[in-house]
């Protein structure tokens, strides 16, 4: 115990209490600048951000409906918007689909079937005159005494043979009409649907058209959101850049503060010739101890 | 008061043929009540028909079949023949001998074939039998025959015409035709072979199909009660109905003969001819055998079996009732003014008839085959009967008193007749025999006769018997039957020597 009270008074007249004194005060004095410089940057943000927060809600978008002859808009808060066609546009609109899928539908069906229907309905006209030209053969033949012919040449007689030839020409050239047919109503059946398909959303269009003079009228007070928003947005920037400006400083300061505690704490050096001028409290608490221990 | 005989002359008496048909009061004494055995001879008297001589000199392959019941000849390109014919159950080939040509495992329970020649082969068709062909070696089954095809129709009627075999009348189908391909009558099926059916062609409404015929390039179809009548049907494919008679058909396949200018057939009306028919649409005058009509028709009506043929050299068309032994003979070679023909009857059990390519007449018998030649049936004699109308000589109400009548009578040399009359058509006559003259030995020109027993006749027999006759009536009845043996026979003319009386 004497000997730490030697080693301490010695210390002390040193001058070392007073470099401590200096150290604490220092940091005393510089720490609650310090502080009251990050808490004023907190505070800036924190109003900027609130008035950001007032200015946002005073400049947010606000739904509208736009109403005309043909249909009603509906835009919602979140900038959607709902359109509803009037029952006899809606009308239009579900017989323009109906019948563009329809025409559709047949211009992707199966082509065979598209063909088989067309060449029953040319059948189907052929069939009377058909009919008639084997009449006439038949009373013909029934007039000559013929009708029960059958010959291995010809199956029946060379006329029935010429019909049958006849007939069946005319219905390999009807299949083959069919075939064009089909696909020229195919090419056809898929122009139209996709022309009604189109047709089909004019209303849905026109609709959505009535929202442009709608909607320039809304974005007036979307420029105020907007406006609102950028305000906002500045705002934040500033009150971002006023607490970062403000912990900027509260760091230089700390770090100064901090530079003094060690130059009290810590030897002087001559910066040009690197030369001790002062001795530092550490140094000196260290030597006091030495000289303790030595004795 | 003697009166002075009058003589009535029947000059060629019968000379027209049978008549059953008109009142035997107005019939003038051209016209014959009987006619048995008899022809219409070239000169127009009524003559005695030629015999039967039995050709076949073994008669054992016929059993105890009623005989030969078809005949036909297979001739050749060349000109070889070869008689086939059809009996008890076998097909034989020759005439003399009958040879068994039946092909092995080939069942036969009828001889009702249609024999036709074509293309260089012989054909033999019968309902319901595969028919049968013989190619000039082998008689075979059609479809055995290289190049057959299709079915073989088993039909009962063939005609061979327009380069093609023409069949019709099935068991089971009655109106349709069928075909062959051209010059090959095995072909049914494939090349120009080809079949029609007439079911709705007949004027009738329906019918049934009995013969075919081929006649100045037109197919004759003949059906039981109509007749069709094809133009070009040397393509029958394209073969048109040219004509169609109602009313008027054919009852038997084999009655159909061609006489070189027209087609006699057989209805049920009698005994028709094509041309006429279709020139007059089944009138009445049309009616070739209506001398007969009643007794004709009865009697094709109750047979079932009939075979009819022509001969061009004995100008006359036989229709056999082969169930009642019965044949009427009817002379083509004059018709009557009515256009009929003079008809005569036959008696004999006759089964079949042929005429061969030389004009040979051949007879199916009970025992083989005969042939249409000399003046016995097989060295046995038959008779000929002529009977008149009864006869009133124009004055039907007087008394006719016969004193005698005089024959003259050519051929049936050494014969003894029989002269009949009776008076008011009586059926029981008086009879007289009379003897006619013996044979005659011909004399013969550019035949030496040296140191022989010359002959200086004339070249026939003639006889002119008188018979005394008695007894009178207002309408007298004459006949005469004459055996016939190895010898002609004609009536050239009857003289009735007769005393007119009083009126009755």
């Amino acid at each position: 115990m004497a000997g730490f009270l030697e080693s301490l008074a010695g210390f002390a007249s040193g001058g070392g209490f007073s470099d401590i004194l200096k150290a604490v005060g220092t940091y005393g004095a510089n720490r609650q600048g310090i502080k009251d410089v990050q808490q004023a940057g907190a505070e800036l943000r924190a109003g900027a951000e609130t008035a950001a927060n007032n200015i946002m809600s005073q400049g947010t978008f606000k739904p509208f409906t736009v109403t005309t002859g043909l249909s009603t808009s509906n835009v919602g808060a979140d900038g959607g918007y709902n359109i509803a066609l009037n029952p006899q546009q809606q009308f239009y609109q579900d017989e323009l689909f109906g019948t563009a899928a329809g025409m559709l539908q047949g211009a992707t069906q199966d082509q065979g079937t598209r063909e088989q229907q067309v060449f029953d309905r040319l059948q189907a006209m052929l069939n009377p005159v058909q009919e008639r030209e084997r009449l006439e053969l038949e009373n013909r033949l029934q007039g000559q005494g013929r009708l029960g012919v059958r010959t291995s040449m010809y199956g029946g007689t060379p006329e029935q043979l010429a019909l049958s030839k006849a007939q069946a020409e005319a219905q390999n050239m009807a299949g083959f009409q069919a075939m064009q047919e089909a696909r020229a109503q195919q090419a056809q059946g898929a122009d139209i649907g996709m022309n009604l398909f189109q047709l089909g959303y004019l209303p849905t269009q026109q609709a959505m058209a009535s929202l442009t003079p709608a909607t320039n009228f809304a974005d007036i007070s979307g420029a105020g959101n907007r406006q609102a928003i950028q305000a906002a947005t500045a705002l934040r920037q500033a009150g971002l850049e006023s607490d970062v400006g403000m912990r900027l400083g509260a760091s230089a300061a700390e770090q100064r503060m901090f530079d003094s505690i060690l130059g009290i704490l810590g030897n002087q050096i001559n910066q040009e010739t690197g030369a001790t001028t002062q001795t530092g409290l550490l140094d000196r608490l260290i030597q006091a101890g030495l000289n303790k221990v030595g004795g | 008061m003697a009166q002075q005989l009058q003589n009535i002359t029947i000059a060629a008496p019968g000379f027209a043929g049978l008549n059953t048909q008109d009142s035997p009061i107005d019939l003038p004494p051209v016209f014959a009540s009987v006619a048995d055995n008899c022809i219409i001879d070239q000169y127009g008297r009524i003559g005695a028909r030629k015999g039967f001589q039995l050709v076949t000199t073994d008669d054992t392959p016929l059993g105890s079949s009623i005989g030969i019941e078809a005949i036909g000849q297979y001739v050749t390109d060349a000109g070889a023949a070869t008689v086939f014919s059809a009996g008890n159950n076998k097909i034989f080939t020759g005439t003399s001998t009958l040879t068994d040509v039946t092909p092995g495992s080939y069942t036969i329970t009828a001889n009702n074939w249609k024999i036709k020649n074509f293309n260089n082969k012989l054909y033999m068709f019968q309902k319901g039998y595969e028919p049968l062909v013989y190619n000039g070696t082998t008689l075979a089954k059609m479809s055995a025959v290289a190049g057959a095809a299709g079915t073989p129709p088993q039909a009962n009627e063939v005609l061979a015409a327009f380069g093609r075999l023409f069949v019709a009348d099935f068991s089971a189908d009655k109106s349709t035709v069928y075909w062959s391909d051209l010059l090959n009558g095995t072909v049914w099926t494939g090349g120009s072979s080809g079949s029609i059916d007439v079911t709705t062609v007949w004027p009738t409404g329906y019918d049934e199909i009995i013969a075919l015929a081929s006649h100045n390039g037109f197919l004759i179809i003949f059906g039981k009660r109509s007749i069709l009548i094809y133009s070009g049907a040397d393509d029958p494919s394209t073969m048109v109905l040219h004509d169609t008679v109602n009313g008027i058909g054919c009852i038997s396949r084999d009655s159909v003969v061609y006489t070189g200018q027209d087609i006699l057939f057989l209805d049920y009306t009698g005994v028709r001819s094509l041309g006429r028919t279709v020139q007059e649409k089944s009138a009445p005058i049309g009616d070739l055998s209506k001398n007969v009509r009643d007794v004709f028709t009865a009697a094709i009506c109750n047979c079932n079996n009939i075979k009819c043929h022509y001969s061009p050299e004995d100008a006359f068309y036989l229709v056999n009732l082969v169930n009642s032994n019965t044949i009427y003979c009817f002379d083509t070679r004059r018709p009557l003014e009515d256009g009929s023909l003079r008809t005569t009857l036959w008696r004999g059990s006759v089964e079949s008839f042929a005429r061969m390519n030389d004009g040979t007449f051949y007879i199916g018998l009970d025992d083989g085959i005969a042939q249409y030649t000399g003046y016995t049936d097989n060295g046995t004699p038959y008779d000929v009967s002529y009977f008149s109308h009864p006869l009133t000589f124009g004055a039907s109400s007087a008394l006719k008193m016969l004193k005698k009548v005089n024959l003259t009578i050519i051929g049936a040399a050494s014969s003894t007749g029989v002269l009949n009359w009776g008076y008011d058509f009586t059926g029981a006559y008086s009879k007289q025999t009379f003897q006619l003259a013996g044979s005659v030995s011909y004399a013969e020109y550019g035949i030496s006769e040296y140191n022989t027993t010359a002959e200086y006749s004339v070249s026939v027999s003639i006889s002119k018997p008188r018979i005394n006759t008695t007894g009178s009536g207002s309408a007298v009845t004459v006949g005469v039957e004459v055996p016939i043996n190895g010898s002609s026979f004609s009536l050239q003319e009857i003289n009735i020597h007769a005393l007119l009386g009083r009126l009755v």
